[in-house]
């Protein structure tokens, strides 16, 4: 499956942290990790027994989309 | 103007104590004087009585150091010997929303720890459990680099 297809099955959460976590619980924007473990597993890790997203992997995985739909404009 | 013609050299003969004068009696020898291999007076003038060891006798005088005299948010300092400071940065520990130095000290202390940490080397906090009023991505307060890979991957769906 390509970079493009794997990014497309993510589903974007927006979320609070819980207060005990962050007192001032802003608005954020992301993505869950265990429904990113079942579609890029490597851009997940287990620190503690938590869950934690590699933004490393996914930005890598952004770069490689960008040049797939470069690649699909310039052919069409 | 008297100063002024003193200043830039230009004084009198009888005033060998300006600043021009004295620049001077240095003349090409300057460098010389200052790396200390010169004979002029201003060598022997310049040069400490204690010597090139000054800084190493200074290091020596104390065997062990003082502990740190004062210490905050922004680091600590001690010194060594009697003369030499020594400034301690404090550790930098990448928390949420960045609190001050000391605020992330007493939250190890607290055993706050990996719990309290959003975004470290690690990876960021993206487990499920961490999390609460959870809906589909709309907007944010935070624009960060995982907002703007979320923002993008939003766009990609509804782009398809």
């Amino acid at each position: 499956m390509s970079a493009l297809e794997k990014l497309k099955q993510l589903e974007p959460i927006q979320f609070r942290y819980k207060a005990e976590l962050d007192p001032t619980q802003p608005l954020r924007a992301g993505f869950s990790a265990q429904q990113v473990q079942q579609v890029i597993p490597e851009a997940v890790h287990e620190v503690n027994g938590v869950l934690m997203i590699d933004i490393n992997v996914l930005k890598n995985y952004l770069r490689l989309a960008r040049e797939e739909l470069l690649e699909g404009s310039s052919k069409s | 103007m008297d100063w002024l013609k003193n200043f830039i050299g230009g004084g009198s003969e009888e005033s060998p104590s300006t600043w021009g004068d004295a620049f001077k009696s240095v003349g090409t020898n300057f460098l010389e004087d200052y790396l200390g291999i010169g004979d002029s007076p201003v060598n022997a003038a310049s040069v400490d009585p204690r010597g090139q060891s000054y800084l190493r006798d200074s290091y020596l005088k104390s065997s062990s150091p003082s502990a740190t005299a004062v210490t905050g948010a922004s680091g600590s300092t001690g010194t060594l010997g009697d003369d030499v400071a020594i400034f301690n940065p404090p550790p930098f520990v990448a928390l949420k929303d960045n609190p001050e130095p000391a605020q992330q000290q007493k939250q190890e202390k607290d055993g706050f720890g990996i719990k309290d940490a959003i975004g470290i080397g690690l990876g960021l906090l993206c487990d499920i459990r961490t999390k609460t009023d959870i809906a589909p991505l709309e907007t944010t307060e935070v624009n960060d680099d995982l907002a703007q890979v979320a923002f993008f991957v939003k766009e990609l769906r509804e782009c398809s």
